[in-house]
């Protein structure tokens, strides 16, 4: 009984950095980096003036957008 | 002539066997330590998983930061070749300088005296053996585990584990020919014993091809009373000329700045050698007295020996750091590179590397790159742009204009010399070191492969795109040459944003902007976009060249679109962001 729970403390440290979890902390990274580009593009839309990069903000924005939806159906 | 020695040797070695059964044990001591060394080298390329590449690479920026890079991380790892060769990589990958790697591989002669320090404290005075099945059996059962980290464990505690008992057996082996022969009897003093010495540690180290392989035998002899501690130095020594001759050697055949390093470390390890030799019996009494200060029994001659090997390495470290950039110098004068030849040569695949898999890899998407820079060239000549024109410019549109003057270029020239000879090189190198890879490189091998195919293709789909830009440059129909000069924009565009891609460490903004090129690549399209049909109704153009146009601006399209592919591979490493660009892409297409 004993040597059972030594081997599951062993392999659940050797198991401590899981695949799946470094998965998951990473989609969780870049949605956070996806937040603060999204915000950053916001920021550059409402100050410019110029028409045509207004449209590639709003492309680009949109484009981030998408990236972030689908990372959060794969959460 | 190679192969004939090496055969004489093994015939050699069975009749040594034969005649005399006691040595059997310290051969196969000798045999056992090399075989440890070799999994746990094995042990630390899965154990790092890339780690002691990225360390690497930041630790040589300094001549101080790269020697103490070199003696702690062959003080931890235990191998100097196997820093060595990734040394030998990063250089000849250009990604650290040689002032480093000289100071990494200096900083290593001293790491490798940690080596000596275990055998002759350890090694011959605790029954290592009884240690040594279980850290093996511990070895093997971390082999079974998936984790590549586990595995490399399990790698090096098997290195670890065979080690010690190719030590005990040398231990061994010394102890029973004690009882046959006295090897003691052919000691010989004075310098004469110093020379003959130091042959047999040069010749033996060239022979086992590891000086601590050479250094452990000497350690386990000389504590069985069967070498005297003169000979012993002299052995050190020599195994110190003997491990740099080795590296000399192969690197004879190697380019530029594996040769510069290698020459550098002979010199090093050369003149540290030859002047320990000439002040052999100083350094004797000088090892006595430091000895006995630090209460060191008399005839410990194991420690002793220890303490002179770490002496000499140090003294020659500290000596050589502060030569490293005359040297360096030196070196680039004795070693001049190759200029660029007609058909161009690979810059970075180097066959030394492979032995590291994913160094190898690095090279080869460094070569894929060097690829894609002669692909970018080619593009641009071909729309009769040159690329320091438009680079950086916001304003492309306007320097599209601008640029009249034709280029000429002969575009199956250049593909068989710049462009076809790289694909095959970079793909015949990358056949040598794809089973050591893991799934997840091997997977960004083929992307790769793949990218540099499209990169071929695209330089291929040139060809006409070339001939007819050339025609409507200079042609009088303002329609026309408007449509050309959009597609010549586009390509330029295409070329500029990858250029400004490739220097970007965010990866999803290398994504975003591929996918944002991809939408403007739309606009290229003359059928989907309906200008054809205007140019042609309004007859602004003939159908003749209308329909020139129609496949151009098709191949044009397909360019642009092969170039973001390449760009998504070669700078998009990370496996979710590939996944996310991949399913953006299936998303698009539904």
């Amino acid at each position: 009984m004993k040597l059972e729970k030594i081997y599951e403390k062993v392999k659940k440290y050797l198991l401590l950095i899981e695949e799946k979890d470094i998965e998951k902390k990473k989609i969780k990274n870049l949605i956070e980096k996806l937040d603060d580009k999204i915000s950053k593009i916001k920021d550059k839309l409402e100050s410019s003036k110029n028409i045509d990069e207004k449209n590639r903000f709003i492309e680009e924005m949109n484009i981030l957008k998408k990236f972030k939806k689908q990372l959060k159906d794969k959460k | 002539m190679k192969n004939f020695f090496s055969y004489v040797l093994l015939i050699l070695l069975a009749y040594f066997l034969y005649a005399n059964g006691d040595s059997k044990y310290i051969v196969a001591g000798v045999a056992l330590f090399l075989v440890g060394m070799n999994f746990m080298e094995d042990g630390f390329k899965l154990f790092g998983d890339g780690l002691l590449e990225k360390i690497i690479s930041k630790s040589t920026n300094t001549i101080p930061k790269s020697v103490v890079f070199g003696v702690v991380s062959t003080a931890l790892l235990q191998s100097s070749s196997l820093i060595a060769i990734i040394v030998i990589s990063f250089l000849s990958a250009k990604i650290i300088s040689l002032a480093g790697a000289l100071g990494v591989v200096f900083g290593s002669a001293l790491g490798t005296t940690v080596t000596t320090w275990i055998v002759s404290t350890l090694g011959v005075k605790v029954d290592i053996a009884s240690f040594a099945l279980p850290v093996i059996i511990f070895g093997v059962i971390f082999r079974f585990y998936k984790q590549k980290n586990v595995q490399g464990m399990g790698n090096v505690l098997l290195g670890l584990g065979f080690v010690f008992l190719g030590i005990s057996y040398m231990k061994d082996g010394f102890e029973e020919l004690k009882h046959g022969i006295d090897l003691a009897q052919f000691s010989v003093d004075g310098y004469w014993g110093v020379i003959i010495y130091t042959l047999i540690g040069l010749v033996a180290t060239v022979i086992i091809q590891s000086s601590s392989a050479t250094l452990a035998l000497t350690i386990t002899a000389l504590s069985t009373g069967q070498i005297i501690y003169v000979n012993a130095m002299a052995i050190a020594a020599g195994a110190n000329i003997g491990s740099a001759t080795t590296a000399a050697i192969g690197a004879m055949v190697s380019n530029a700045n594996s040769k510069r390093m290698a020459v550098g470390l002979f010199i090093f390890k050369g003149t540290t050698s030859v002047a320990t030799l000439l002040s052999i019996y100083f350094l004797y009494d000088f090892v006595n007295y430091i000895s006995d200060f630090f209460g060191v029994a008399y005839d410990d001659w194991a420690i002793k020996l220890a303490i002179f090997h770490t002496l000499y390495n140090l003294t020659g470290l500290i000596i050589f750091s502060f030569f490293i950039p005359r040297l360096v110098q030196f070196l680039k004068k004795l070693f001049v590179e190759k200029k660029v030849t007609y058909i161009q040569k690979p810059k970075y695949l180097d066959m030394e590397v492979i032995a590291v898999p994913v160094v190898a890899l690095k090279a080869t998407k460094k070569e894929t790159i060097h690829l894609y820079d002669n692909a970018s060239e080619v593009l641009s000549h071909a729309i009769m742009l040159h690329r320091h024109r438009y680079l950086g410019k916001f304003d492309i549109s306007s320097v599209v204009k601008e640029s009249t003057d034709i280029i000429e270029l002969n575009i199956d020239e250049f593909y068989q010399q710049r462009i076809k000879s790289l694909y095959s090189d970079i793909i015949d190198y990358s056949t040598y070191f794809i089973n050591g890879l893991d799934d997840e490189n091997r997977t960004y091998l083929y992307n790769l492969r793949s990218a540099c195919r499209d990169i071929a293709e695209a330089v291929k789909n040139t060809k006409e795109l070339q001939q007819n830009v050339s025609k409507y440059l200079l042609s009088d129909n303002e329609y026309i040459k408007d449509e050309y000069n959009y597609i010549r924009e586009a390509i330029a565009k295409t070329i500029n944003t990858i250029n400004s891609i490739k220097s970007s460490k965010d990866e999803i903004d290398v994504l975003s902007k591929s996918e944002l090129l991809k939408n403007y690549l739309k606009s290229l399209d003359v059928i989907s976009t309906g200008r054809i049909d205007i140019l042609i109704r309004e007859k602004r153009i003939d159908k003749k060249m209308a329909t020139t146009l129609i496949n151009d601006s098709a191949h044009a399209y397909t360019i642009i679109n092969k170039l973001i592919n390449v760009a998504k591979v070669l700078w998009i490493e990370d496996l979710t962001i590939t996944q996310l660009g991949e399913d953006y892409e299936a998303g698009k297409n539904l």
